[in-house]
């Protein structure tokens, strides 16, 4: 499961057989479309989340990601690597996605777009819920791109070469913010890193 | 150690902790909540169209009909506002207005003046046709009916002796 317990998520290598895979389905197989469908649907699924917070959204939007991939991929580069063009593509289709539901929805705070409590944690629940909404405060003050270039590289373990190919950053910029967002974060949390010291 | 070092890698150690505490407290993605096997099912079916149109790139669909249409010769099928035809014969019919507005113009600048000419050529000859039969009535006592016999022969007046000169001769 991504994100649990720090697990990193896989670097985004190509595979040998990617560029025949894509290849194969710019010429419309559909076993190939479903077995590179397969191999980054779940992917996909937890960056959208990351953005949107919501599994039904998140899960709507792999799906849209998936058919505009496959409605653009006559342009797309065989000989490059699918994956962070199709990530990109949802990382985009999820941040308009976030702007179309803050617009929709100006009563629903930053903060409560980030509770969730359906989410389990290995914290004692009394204490969690606290620090919790300490954490989700914190990054919720976080400038949107900040909050999600931790997210993706903090959480998700994702390298910055990654991530600045999914938003389309230089990797020094990535880092750049990453590191501003730590810093952020940091005095922000400073009296719970203490305590949990 | 400087506050900077965080810039040179990914792997930040002051970070470690903070980085372990934001995991803690985000959880992980519940993609245990997808069922994936429906997901795929849904996806396949949604992509049928697009993977089509990737295997025929050259046929598209008709919306309305059902049936497939080589791509160009299909007429579209959506009815238009009047002014998006205005819009589209616009430019034809503007050039066509400017075209036979220059046309008339260039046939009303030569034409009058012909017509004008040619009108005064004969005003003027019925004039001096005129003028000419009424002065020879009025002097000759000879209209225009007798013109030809006065081609023909002489006039009375022509054959006018005078009577003193030949009266006296004798």
């Amino acid at each position: 499961m991504a994100g649990r317990g720090g697990a990193a998520a896989p670097v985004l290598q190509a595979p040998d057989d990617e560029q025949g895979l894509v290849g194969r389905v710019q010429r419309g197989d559909r076993e190939a479309f479903n077995e590179l469908a397969q191999r980054y649907a779940r992917r996909a699924f937890a960056i959208a989340y990351r953005i949107l917070r919501q599994p039904q959204d998140a899960e709507d939007l792999v799906q849209d990601a998936f058919i505009a991939a496959l409605d653009a991929l006559h342009s797309f580069d065989a000989s490059r690597p699918f994956a962070p063009w199709f990530f990109k593509i949802v990382v985009n289709r999820s941040l308009n996605a976030v702007s179309a539901r803050s617009t929709r929805e100006r009563h629903v705070t930053e903060f409560h777009l980030w509770t969730n409590d359906d989410v389990a944690t290995d914290f004692d629940p009394a204490e969690s819920s606290e620090i919790r909404t300490r954490f989700r405060t914190a990054l919720a003050a976080l400038p949107k791109h900040q909050r999600l270039i931790v997210e993706l590289s903090d959480i998700d373990g994702r390298s910055s070469t990654e991530i600045g190919e999914m938003l389309d950053l230089p990797r020094g910029t990535v880092r750049w913010h990453l590191h501003q967002a730590r810093k952020t974060l940091r005095v922000a949390l400073a009296p719970l890193l203490e305590r949990s010291m | 150690m400087t506050p900077n070092d965080g810039l040179l890698s990914d792997i930040d150690p002051d970070a470690v902790e903070l980085t372990s505490a934001l995991r803690n407290s985000s959880g992980p993605v519940p993609d245990d909540l997808v069922d994936w096997s429906a997901f795929h099912a849904r996806l396949a079916m949604h992509a049928e169209l697009s993977l089509a149109r990737l295997r025929h790139p050259g046929v598209v669909v008709a919306p309305r009909q059902g049936r497939t249409l080589p791509l160009g010769r299909h007429a579209a099928p959506v009815t238009r506002a009047w002014w998006e035809h205005a819009a589209r014969w616009s430019r034809t019919v503007v050039g066509s207005a400017i075209a036979a507005g220059i046309a008339l113009v260039a046939v009303i600048r030569l034409t009058p003046k012909e017509m004008s000419r040619t009108a005064g050529d004969v005003a003027s000859v019925t004039d001096v046709e005129q003028t000419r039969a009424a002065f020879e009535l009025a002097v000759i006592g000879r209209d225009r009916a007798s013109q030809s016999d006065a081609a023909l022969m002489p006039s009375a007046a022509d054959l006018l002796i005078p009577v003193g000169t030949g009266g006296a001769s004798r």
